[in-house]
């Protein structure tokens, strides 16, 4: 007797899934949230960007299916574990794929930084899972995770998940699990059961090959019509195995999957370098990430938040100003924004006729304009000085420094002050010095700010600028946990077993170094900007030379 | 305007004060990662008495970022506990990479006698 649903995907065909997960997960509100939050932030550059974490959530279900099964049948072929206890295994890393992103964010991963405390950090969400999963071993790991700590949303899946759907984990063992399957916090190599488990964490949540890497890179070109390679998802899982390589058992692939890995990296490769680093895409993002840090100002009191796992629940939370909200999605901060807190930047977001443009659109328009145009002495002059200006951008911080008149007042007035100091200084040599280098730092911003304001008069715009610090791109090709993923050749009955670095010639990728930044202005409607190259060699030649 | 405070601001300011009448042996003298925050709590005071916002970076892994980032100026002591100058750089040196750039008030906010108070009484003229 069939005991599933089935869903109909466009990628995938029919997902069947249990009856008891249709009934008492995906049914739920906690799981049909997920139907409110946008999978991606490219809705910008690509209109039919506007599928959802629901969706994403259902393939990524669907793989882990394929994947936990031919895992599970090689780890019982090759006598590792008996088919019992591995089906125990499988079982939980297939939910752990189905709820991997039940506590996404609004704008997910826009969004998810605001889960972290108000200092940046994932204390709080450690100390939650700590307690939900009931391990006083598990729990003191969890205390020194700071430092490689899971993405919030992950680290609030754990959460939502254990919390609404504990049911099926039972044992405090199975929530350790499918904790770390989220989290992709393995398990010390001890036993050979934590070494098979931590191969299945592995395919949920890896830097290289996982499932839900899979499904987004497929869904989002199909969803998109981003043209890039095609991905043989069947033959890669189908190509799964188990090995024992340097004494421990570890994820492998059979040498039919040699292809496909490629096509997996360079699809994402095209994904992160001309969709995710695009300009208008991290505009976007600034944006709502202003948008969202107006909300919590406003909103959020000393112990109740916006982004906290009581607004992702049904009951919800009342925050200040009597405005309750529960089930957190998408919905919810567009309403607020719009219709109870505006500023002129959230209608920015509404009104794209007026948005800032990028002046170069690329990040081989930077290297051509910029990078590189003094010797290294001067660029390391100024990337330092873009890095400091930048700053307020550490990690998902955003920094809302906008370049205009007042900017540049604000800038005069810091150098009046500065040169006051000097004078009252009073031979205390350190801190002449201080100031001095501070009055030299404080002058490369007004020549950087005047340089702007000067291409502002000549292409007849507004001063308002805003810069946004951008990660200089870097194939996956280059990354050193690539090179180790492991090839199997059957020879006979011997499975030999190398690197992937060994045996592909493909990864041969120069790693980059630095970051870069973007400019955005507002230029007025039918008016094109000219002069970039020279404006950029004129900026760079300001700054450091103040 | 929020000024956002990372962990490296804090431990090369606090090591500038601290050293900043010392000739010789830099790298003897640390500053602990407690001193930093209540340094950090300091300054963060006095921008806000100045009508500024400002916030702290504190976590392990801005900790790991900033001795990765600015491992030619910055090592671990005592235990993983404190911060200390590495030999062959200068106070000079600190000066230069990280006062250049910083908001005028928060290099002030760093050198203000109150906020420098917090840090080792010994090791502060």
């Amino acid at each position: 007797m069939c005991h599933n649903k089935k869903l109909k995907d466009p990628i995938y065909g029919y997902v069947y899934i249990p009856v008891e997960y249709m009934t008492d997960i995906i049914d739920t509100a906690e799981f049909q949230r997920l139907r409110r939050i946008m999978q991606t932030s490219y809705s910008p550059l690509y209109s039919s960007a506007i599928h959802n974490r629901f969706v994403h959530s259902i393939g990524v279900f669907y793989l882990g299916g394929i994947a936990s099964n031919q895992l599970a049948e090689e780890i019982v072929r090759k006598e590792i574990m008996k088919k019992e206890q591995v089906e125990n295994i499988a079982s939980v890393y297939r939910l752990a794929c189905l709820l991997h992103d039940v506590g996404h964010a609004p704008f997910s991963h826009t969004g998810e930084c605001f889960y972290k405390n108000k200092n940046f950090q994932s204390v709080e969400l450690h100390e939650r899972i700590a307690e939900l999963v009931g391990s006083s071993l598990f729990a003191e790991e969890l205390n020194k995770k700071e430092a490689v700590a899971a993405a919030p949303h992950e680290l609030m899946s754990v959460i939502i998940g254990i919390k609404n759907y504990g049911m099926f984990l039972e044992t405090t063992e199975n929530k350790e699990f499918f904790a770390r399957c989220i989290t992709g916090y393995k398990y010390d190599d001890g036993t050979i059961e934590k070494q098979i488990k931590n191969c299945f964490i592995s395919m949920l949540n890896s830097k290289v090959i996982d499932v839900d890497r899979l499904d987004y890179l497929i869904r989002d070109a199909y969803i998109t019509g981003f043209e890039t390679v095609n991905i043989d998802y069947r033959r890669l899982l189908n190509a799964l195995t188990v090995v024992c390589h340097n004494n421990k058992f570890e994820i492998a692939y059979k040498k039919d999957a040699l292809s496909i890995i490629e096509n997996v990296v360079y699809a994402h490769d095209a994904e992160k370098k001309w969709i995710q680093n695009h300009p208008v895409v991290l505009y976007e993002a600034y944006i709502i990430k202003h948008i969202i840090m107006n909300l919590n100002e406003k909103l959020n009191t000393e112990n109740k938040r916006l982004f906290s796992e009581e607004a992702l629940s049904r009951e919800g939370i009342v925050l200040n100003k009597k405005v309750k909200v529960s089930l957190l999605c998408d919905d919810d901060i567009v309403y607020l924004y719009k219709n109870m807190f505006s500023d002129d930047l959230s209608l920015e977001y509404l009104n794209r006729q007026n948005r800032r443009h990028p002046i170069w659109k690329s990040e081989a328009e930077y290297m051509g304009y910029i990078d590189g145009l003094g010797g290294e002495q001067l660029n390391e002059i100024f990337d330092q000085y873009i890095a400091t200006m930048t700053k307020g951008e550490f990690k998902d911080i955003p920094s809302f420094t906008v370049i205009d008149e007042t900017y540049i007042k604000k800038i005069k007035k810091e150098l009046t002050k500065a040169k006051a100091e000097m004078k009252a200084a009073g031979g205390d040599t350190r801190k002449e010095e201080s100031v001095q280098n501070n009055i030299q730092g404080i002058k490369r911003r007004m020549a950087f700010c005047l340089r702007l304001q000067k291409f502002a008069n000549e292409n007849n715009m507004d001063c308002d600028f805003v810069l946004l610090k951008a990660d200089i791109f870097n194939s996956n090709f280059s990354k050193e946990y690539l090179g180790k993923t492991l090839i199997v050749f059957k020879d006979g009955k011997t499975e030999n077993v190398y690197p992937i670095i060994k045996v592909c010639s493909t990864l041969k990728a120069e790693k980059m170094d630095g970051d870069m930044f973007y400019i955005f202005c507002r230029k007025k409607k039918d008016t094109k900007i000219e002069g970039i190259k020279e404006f950029c060699k004129r900026l760079y030649l300001d700054t450091v030379g103040a | 305007m929020c000024f956002y405070i990372g962990i490296e601001d804090l431990a090369a300011n606090a090591l500038i004060e601290i050293l900043k009448t010392k000739e010789d042996n830099l790298s003897q003298y640390t500053v602990t990662y407690a001193e930093l925050e209540d340094y950090g709590a300091e300054v963060v005071h006095y921008l806000n008495k100045k009508g500024e916002k400002a916030v702290l970076i504190l976590s392990r892994e801005s900790t790991s970022l900033m001795l990765h980032n600015y491992s030619d100026f910055f090592e671990e002591k005592e235990e993983g506990t404190a911060i200390a100058l590495r030999e062959g750089k200068t106070v000079s040196d600190l000066i230069v990479r990280f006062r250049t750039y910083l908001a005028f008030d928060v290099m002030m906010a760093f050198m203000d006698n109150d906020t420098v108070q917090v840090l080792k009484k010994e090791n502060v003229s």
